[in-house]
């Protein structure tokens, strides 16, 4: 199953909306844990989809490995038969298993250690995300750990305790990880001349 | 505050998201370095990010779901044939503990079948061991070919 196949009859996103926040329909079965029935899952999807896979697109740097990995995601999360019917709780084990088939990806390319790297090495980072924009360019000199824990906690929202549960890391270390990678993501704008405007408009 | 943290981050980054900030809170961020870096990066990334979602459609949720509902069954299978394939297993290495007990014991005997095979003339009761030897001796070929067979087999299957 190819992300150029399923792309051909995707969703558009003025349909993202609809549904979200409804109540869900869950199944308890005899046997097991409760399973997710198909319009469930649509409706998980249309509220966490996009999410997701704007992370992965930009930690991966390329989105043809996100719509892929996001595939996987969520045959993964359904073949988990993911207890909680919390919507928050489901969207944050989403984000795990994305981050677990992230770092297994990097992992296959050669990075060090099985872990997200710190530092960037990723010459592939897709050419079609770097050119999108500063913000995307500026990203590619990041390493994937650092695009992973700015994501996380400043688009996601996710705290350290959050992030230290995705990242298999300490949340102690966490902290000061974060920390340097703002400052370096910070660096990087400025020195493309992002800074002055927008700190000017935020303060 | 530190020179890397600052206990007002999170209140800098609710205001990022509500779009709406206290004067107490943007004076703050005024005189800070680490809530104004904060407060620039964020609001960066939740632009890259607002300009991420709407990049492309999104895979079809369907086919998705029908991936996963084949997995499931495939899983299903081999979890339900497990006990097969043991079982094959097990009559694989006593078919071929019984072959190689049973090739021991005729090794005497091939010898004898062997010289049947030519006997310019046979009484009847030399024929009737004739008969029996190449019987024993097709039968001992195929028993090795079909255990052959069932261990190619399991291990194709595996």
């Amino acid at each position: 199953m190819t992300a150029i196949a399923l792309m051909a009859d995707g969703l558009l996103a003025g349909q993202l909306l609809a549904g979200c926040g409804e109540e869900r329909t869950m199944e308890r079965t005899l046997e097991g844990p409760p399973s997710m029935d198909e319009q469930a899952f649509r409706t998980l999807y249309a509220c966490t989809a996009r999410p997701i896979r704007a992370y992965l697109a930009r930690v991966t740097g390329s989105r043809t490995l996100a719509d892929d990995l996001l595939q996987e995601t969520y045959v993964r999360f359904l073949r988990a038969r993911f207890a909680s019917e919390d919507e928050g709780h489901q969207k944050n084990y989403l984000f795990r298993i994305a981050t677990n088939l992230m770092r297994d990806h990097f992992r296959r390319t050669k990075h060090e250690g099985g872990e997200l790297p710190e530092i960037a090495v990723d010459p592939a980072f897709s050419r079609e995300v770097q050119m999108r924009s500063d913000v995307g360019r500026a990203l590619a000199e990041l390493g994937p750990r650092d695009r992973t824990m700015l994501w996380l906690a400043y688009v996601e929202g996710a705290n350290h305790d959050e992030i230290a549960a995705t990242l298999g890391l300490r949340s102690r270390s966490v902290r000061s990880m974060l920390s340097r990678a703002r400052q370096r993501l910070a660096t990087v704008l400025t020195a493309r001349g992002l800074g002055q405007v927008e700190r000017g408009g935020v303060s | 505050m530190s020179a890397t943290h600052c206990r007002y981050e999170h209140d800098v980054l609710a205001a990022l998201r509500r779009d709406s900030w206290a004067e107490s809170l943007r004076g703050h961020v005024a005189g800070c370095p680490v809530c104004a870096e904060v407060a620039f990066v964020a609001a960066l990334l939740l632009d890259e990010a607002r300009a991420a979602e709407t990049e492309a459609s999104l895979p079809d949720p369907g086919r998705i779901w029908s991936e996963a509902q084949l997995r499931a069954r495939q899983l299903k299978v081999v979890r339900a044939t497990r006990p097969i394939r043991v079982v094959q297993w097990v009559a694989v290495a006593c078919a071929l503990a019984v072959a190689v007990v049973g090739a021991a014991r005729l090794e005497p005997h091939i010898g004898r079948w062997l010289a049947w095979l030519r006997p310019p003339s046979m009484g009847l009761l030399s024929g009737l061991a004739f008969f029996h030897g190449v019987f024993l001796l097709i039968a001992s070929i195929g028993f090795v070919v079909l255990a052959g067979y069932a261990v190619f087999s399991s291990w194709r299957e595996s």
